[in-house]
């Protein structure tokens, strides 16, 4: 099975692009000159071809609550993004929720436009006009591993099927960003990687009646308060299984929603689970001592 | 009723007392919730008198009633499965028996009959001045079926039929039809074979004794780890997982976006520790190519784990 992962490279001349870990000091920098008044306009920039758009909304939701904090409030903080709605690929519910939020922390959508450079303070979009940047975050692109000896794209990527088979390469499985599946996200490669694994199984011999890769979408929106939960099947329709809530959809409710994966690291460690919520006005917590059989009844 | 009437709320790992009131001594450990519970609703669950253990294992309290949480798991769409009913030309029809000469191993040949049941053949007959014997052959027991003209393998300077075992000597068989329903016998018993030893996906099963398919999985990430816990939950010990990354590390990326706001970090988990609890083996190297035909994966140092960052 190929399961080896993408490769990012930068998407939007001039701008700063956010890979991860490695940048987080290039981030909190960009804070501090925000915080100081060292620059009017931040433009947080989705380009075409970068599909998973959630770290760039989280990011930006992070950024208006840090600044807002702080007392920032000279930083005009604008989205740009050639979805057609905020996290369209969430469906409506989503959208909505996102636009909320947006709005809620000051931040200035366009949708709908695609960034292509940045040039002299500003932002270029296409099919036109530009917006006022002095500072542009963006997140990478990403590109196959280009493996020898497999069918690809020609960006690199691998051709699977439902099952997670390389075409033309019997015996060869593929799951995750390596693959031509346009959305890359943990959630949706761990489900790729459960189909292949099922295919897997049934050919060793266990019981197992294999099913296809279904794609459900399940995001956790760090927003610097309440995070939100975001949930779409990827199956068609018109957005009916868009859902957006303050509550967890799916348990453990951690970042990276896969079936094996997730419980097996909450258990490892407890990371995948947030902070217990603040505690309802109808709820104490308790300890109790199970040994005492005869306690009397503990009810209202 | 008596008992603690404790509450699973917003999934946390708390219990609550529904009035308040706090019983004493010391906490309750609960290790992990195996019945997931719908978020947008609390569970009300009793904990009976009965249960007097200081330590409470979540499996023990019932779920009935418990709305499940969505949980990621693909839907379940109809697929291409082997007919439930033998059709005509189904080589495991019953009632298809054979006139034959068999011998296992060296033994003396025994003259009988052979049955193509629908899982099975079955072979009946006896030698001259020996009692009658029954052998019964799984289709998902023979390894490999030919026909044999060599002079070690024909009966009576009759070819025959050799099944080879997962396990056993092999088995040849000669038809007293003549050599036209040996080739046809063949035929059926390889089709069986196929049949009983193919996948629903209609691939090759393998099921000889002892094998364990090994599984290369090239990649240190969300999908490969997924993939080696699914396998290992799945397939269990049909399985010998290889895992091979070039990374020391898999690293949570997710909470990257937390990280220069001080609300969250990149956690990092040790491979080889994660390939050991997953029942698989650590390879280090990064994959480069594939020779699918020869089942042969190449490697390279590909990015230096020390350098690689989460």
């Amino acid at each position: 099975m190929i399961a080896c992962g993408a490769r990012t490279r930068e998407a939007l001349p001039g701008a700063f692009t956010f890979r991860g870990s490695e940048d987080s000091d290039a981030v909190r920098a960009l804070l501090a000159d925000a915080r100081a008044g060292r620059f009017r306009d931040l433009v947080f920039a989705l380009p075409g071809g970068a599909t998973w758009a959630l770290p760039l909304y989280e990011l930006a939701l992070l950024t208006a609550a840090d600044l807002a904090a702080h007392g920032a409030t000279g930083v005009n903080v604008t989205l740009a993004t050639h979805e057609e709605a905020p996290l369209a690929l969430f469906g409506p519910a989503a959208s909505e929720a996102m636009r909320e939020l947006l709005e809620a922390r000051g931040i200035a959508l366009r949708s709908g436009v695609y960034p292509a450079a940045v040039e002299a303070g500003r932002l270029r979009l296409v099919p036109e006009g530009s917006l006022p940047a002095d500072r542009v975050l963006t997140l990478p692109r990403l590109k196959g591993p280009f493996i020898a000896g497999v069918p690809h794209t020609d960006e690199g990527f691998i051709q699977s099927d439902a099952f997670g088979r390389v075409e033309g390469a019997p015996d060869v499985f593929a799951a995750g960003d390596v693959t031509a599946f346009p959305v890359k996200q943990g959630g949706i490669a761990a489900q790729q990687a459960d189909a292949a694994a099922e295919a897997i199984a049934a050919h060793a011999g266990a019981a197992v009646s294999p099913r296809p890769f279904r794609p459900v979408l399940r995001g956790l929106l760090l927003t610097g308060g309440v995070p939100r939960y975001l949930r779409a099947e990827m199956g068609g329709g018109h957005g009916e299984t868009s859902t957006a809530a303050t509550e967890p959809l799916w348990w453990p409710p951690g970042k990276i929603a896969g079936r094996h994966l997730a419980p097996f690291l909450a258990a490892w460690t407890g990371l995948a689970v947030p902070p217990a919520p603040p505690l309802g006005s109808g709820a104490v917590e308790v300890e109790i001592d199970l040994a005492a059989r005869e306690s009397p009844q503990q009810g209202p | 009723m008596r008992g603690f009437e404790v509450r699973l709320e917003r999934l946390s790992r708390r219990l609550r007392s529904s009035n308040g009131s706090p019983a004493s001594s010391t906490a309750v450990r609960i290790p992990y919730v195996p019945c997931f519970v719908s978020p947008s609703r609390t569970a009300d669950v009793t904990l009976a008198p009965s249960v007097g253990e200081r330590v409470i294992n979540l499996d023990q309290i019932p779920c009935g009633g418990v709305e499940l949480a969505d949980f990621p798991q693909p839907e379940s769409v109809p697929l291409p499965m082997p007919a439930l009913h033998p059709r005509r030309d189904d080589p495991r029809m019953p009632g298809s028996t054979y006139a034959v000469v068999w011998r296992e191993g060296n033994a003396r040949a025994r003259v009988g009959k052979l049955e193509l049941a629908p899982r099975h053949l079955l072979l009946e007959g006896a030698a001259p001045r020996s009692h009658p014997s029954r052998r019964r052959l799984p289709y998902d027991a023979l390894v490999a079926v030919r026909v044999g003209h060599g002079a070690e393998d024909r009966i009576e300077g009759r070819p025959t039929l050799v099944l080879e075992r997962t396990a056993g000597r092999a088995i040849r068989i000669s038809t007293i039809d003549g050599p036209g329903t040996l080739h046809e016998l063949a035929e059926r018993v390889a089709s069986a074979m196929s049949i009983e030893q193919t996948d629903p996906l209609g691939r090759s099963v393998r099921r000889r004794s002892g094998e364990r398919l090994r599984v290369l999985i090239a990649g240190g990430g969300v999908a490969s780890l997924e993939a080696m816990l699914a396998l290992r939950a799945l397939a269990e010990e049909r399985v010998a997982v290889e895992l091979l990354a070039p990374e020391s590390h898999f690293c949570y990326r997710p909470l990257a976006v937390a990280e220069p706001f001080g609300i969250g970090e990149v956690h990092r988990f040790e491979l080889a520790a994660l390939a050991s609890a997953g029942g698989a083996r650590l390879l280090r190297g990064a994959l480069t190519a594939v020779d699918a035909r020869r089942h042969v994966a190449r490697t390279g140092r590909g990015r230096s784990s020390a350098t690689t960052s989460c």
